[in-house]
């Protein structure tokens, strides 16, 4: 058991081992520190930070669907202002890397949250949720298309002093062009994926069970979109993946690393067992041991085809 | 804090007709924990659909055991009826917040529709026993739909205190909606020496959080929303509420239980 190298490096930065929480589903890391502890894991991503507060959408936000849930949260987050204030003090005090991820509606705002963001101590990467409309230009999401992804990404490499993760979005006819357009943008790393749109009706109602109407799926049951994204991604670019979709345990971790990921982020799990993720780093040690395996990084890209 | 109990086994499992089941479960830490008004948060398979756990009011927490009280409703509930004596179960508990339970010369005034009944059985059984209160004090106006539900008060029956029963269908009780009895208990009374507590379906609680905040009457509501997490952190099961900074509040950790006038049902 002991020798087994979970460490893994993504953009000069060394995680303790290759499992993070997945933005919007760990809160701002505090609200799991009665639960688990922190330090286990190799890195939380905090939920969108957008420059002003947003309460949120009108509930139902959540709908569970077979192995997997709808969300219309909203993007609801305190606003970059106060989660400087607020949450960066007892996110700095953690003895795990700190990422925060950044949302927004046009360029400039993108740009705003990550130049007020540059002055924070405590945080070791931005992951930047390009599945966001740009309100005041065609209303298409930045993740949409390879030249408005290359546009953000290349705008926010210019600003930002932290190493910027692109996650990216599976609602796309191409994922891997995508991908590279981020990558020829100056993106250290890509995450991948953010949920898919769908949506759930009540056939006594008519009515959507969401009140926004459709949602993004996540859960178990993208888990297969997710690793072909992944494979996909992985044959196309050369920089760092983080496989994101469906991760319940370490079996899950180990296909993900394999299809090409260097790490994973854990999202819907997390609901379902605040210690998910602790009990994953353990079960991801006995897995290389099984596996007469001593490096978890390598596993990465082993995919036998 | 300690909330995960991945292995809490089954000591009781009671079929009370209509679909209404009892199970008590044995957990000296966790039975010792809970509150009135606290629920715990129970999965019901270790497959992957249904994926989210299901959340249950405590009914009674006594020694080493406490028990829930619910109906099946769909496939969670159905699995959760299915469970045998020694069974064992995943727990998240104890979650919430509980009852501000009534002050000296305050009477509790119970107001409970169907399966909210639990709760309210919990506290008052807890007044009782650990706050000393006179069981003839407390007045429990419960709903229910009809006769096939009437196994659903006798616990509250057991506990001898002012019990009034309404049904839908006039098969027992009165006829009619446990509001119209808040209604009559609120005529006359001298409301400065009363406190409410509800739960039930939302229409209901609207009723009742509107007809105490129009007398002054101090009430708290429990409420029941779908819950992915019940730990606050997926913001799924956010009530509006005109008294929160953002619009919002969390069911499942600034609650269930609310002040009347704190949420907009
Ligand atoms: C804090 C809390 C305490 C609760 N206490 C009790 C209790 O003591 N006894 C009891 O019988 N039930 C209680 N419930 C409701 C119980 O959680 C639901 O009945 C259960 O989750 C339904 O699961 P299912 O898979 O069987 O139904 P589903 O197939 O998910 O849904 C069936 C029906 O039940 C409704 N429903 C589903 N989930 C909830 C929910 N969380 N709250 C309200 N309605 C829901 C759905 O809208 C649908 O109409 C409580 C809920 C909460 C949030
Ligand atoms: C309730 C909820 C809220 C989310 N909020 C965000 C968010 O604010 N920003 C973001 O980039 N992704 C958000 N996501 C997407 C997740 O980070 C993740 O990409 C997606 O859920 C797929 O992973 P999973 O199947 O493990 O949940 C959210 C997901 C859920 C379920
Ligand atoms: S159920 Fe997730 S925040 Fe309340």
């Amino acid at each position: 058991m002991s020798g087994i190298d979970l460490s893994v490096e993504i953009a000069g930065v060394r995680f303790r081992n290759p499992i993070l929480t997945a933005s919007g589903t760990f809160g701002y890391g505090e609200e799991f520190n009665d639960y688990i502890d922190l330090s286990m894991l190799g890195g939380i991503v905090t939920k969108s930070i957008t420059r002003q507060p947003r309460p949120g959408h009108k509930p139902p936000r959540t709908c569970e669907t077979t192995g997997g849930m709808l969300n219309a949260i909203g993007l609801a987050n305190v606003g970059v202002e106060r989660f400087i204030s607020e949450k960066i003090p007892f996110l700095k005090s953690l003895d795990t890397n700190v990422i925060v991820n950044v949302a927004g509606f046009s360029l400039d705002e993108y740009s705003e949250v990550t130049r007020m963001l540059n002055d924070c101590e405590g945080i070791k990467m931005l992951e930047i949720n390009i599945s966001c409309p740009n309100v005041g230009a065609d209303g298409l999401e930045f993740s949409s298309t390879a030249q408005s992804a290359f546009k953000l990404t290349d705008e926010l490499k210019r600003i930002s002093r932290f190493p910027l993760i692109i996650k990216l979005s599976p609602n796309v006819t191409d994922i891997a062009s995508i991908a590279k357009a981020c990558e020829d943008a100056g993106a250290d790393a890509l995450s991948l994926i953010n949920t898919l749109v769908g949506m759930a009706i009540d056939h006594t109602t008519f009515k959507p069970r969401l009140t926004n109407v459709t949602g993004g799926l996540s859960g178990p049951a993208i888990k297969p979109v997710a690793l072909a994204c992944v494979m996909k991604v992985y044959r196309r670019v050369r920089i760092p993946i983080i496989g994101i979709g469906g991760i319940m345990d370490q079996f899950d971790v180990a296909q993900f690393l394999i299809a090409g990921a260097t790490a994973v982020q854990f999202g819907t799990a997390n609901f379902v067992d605040p210690d998910c993720t602790v009990s994953a780093v353990d079960g991801l040690r006995d897995y290389l041991a099984g596996m007469n395996m001593s490096k978890v990084a390598d596993l990465v890209g082993k995919l036998q085809v | 804090m300690k909330i995960h109990y991945p292995s809490v086994s089954v000591e009781r499992r009671d079929s009370l007709g209509n679909g209404l089941i009892k199970i008590s479960f044995r957990s000296p830490e966790l039975a010792a924990r809970l509150r009135p008004g606290n629920f715990i948060h129970i999965r019901v398979t270790q497959q992957l659909d249904p994926l989210f756990r299901r959340a249950m009011s405590v009914h009674s927490a006594d020694g080493e055991l406490f028990t829930i009280l619910f109906r099946i409703v769909g496939r969670g509930t159905e699995l959760l009826a299915l469970l045998k004596e020694g069974a064992r179960v995943d727990i998240l508990g104890p979650l919430g917040n509980s009852f501000n339970p009534p002050r000296d010369g305050e009477t509790a005034v119970m107001v409970s529709g169907g399966t909210g009944l639990p709760p309210l059985h919990f506290l008052a059984r807890s007044l009782i026993r650990d706050n000393g209160v006179d069981p003839e004090t407390i007045r429990f106006l419960c709903g229910i739909s009809s006769l096939g539900d009437l196994p659903l008060t006798f616990d509250v029956k057991s506990l001898g205190l002012d019990l009034l029963i309404s049904s839908d269908d006039g098969s027992v009780g009165v006829r009619g909606l446990v509001t119209d009895l808040l209604a009559h208990k609120l005529q006359n009374a001298d409301v400065s020496k009363m406190r409410v507590y509800s739960c039930g379906p939302e229409p209901m609680l609207r009723v009742v959080a509107n007809m105490c905040v129009a007398r002054g009457v101090r009430c708290q509501v429990s409420l029941e929303r779908h819950m992915p997490c019940g730990v606050g952190t997926c913001l799924g099961c956010v009530v509006q509420s005109p008294t929160s900074d953002d619009g919002f509040r969390r069911v499942c950790i600034e609650g269930p239980v609310f002040e009347a006038n704190e949420v907009r049902l």
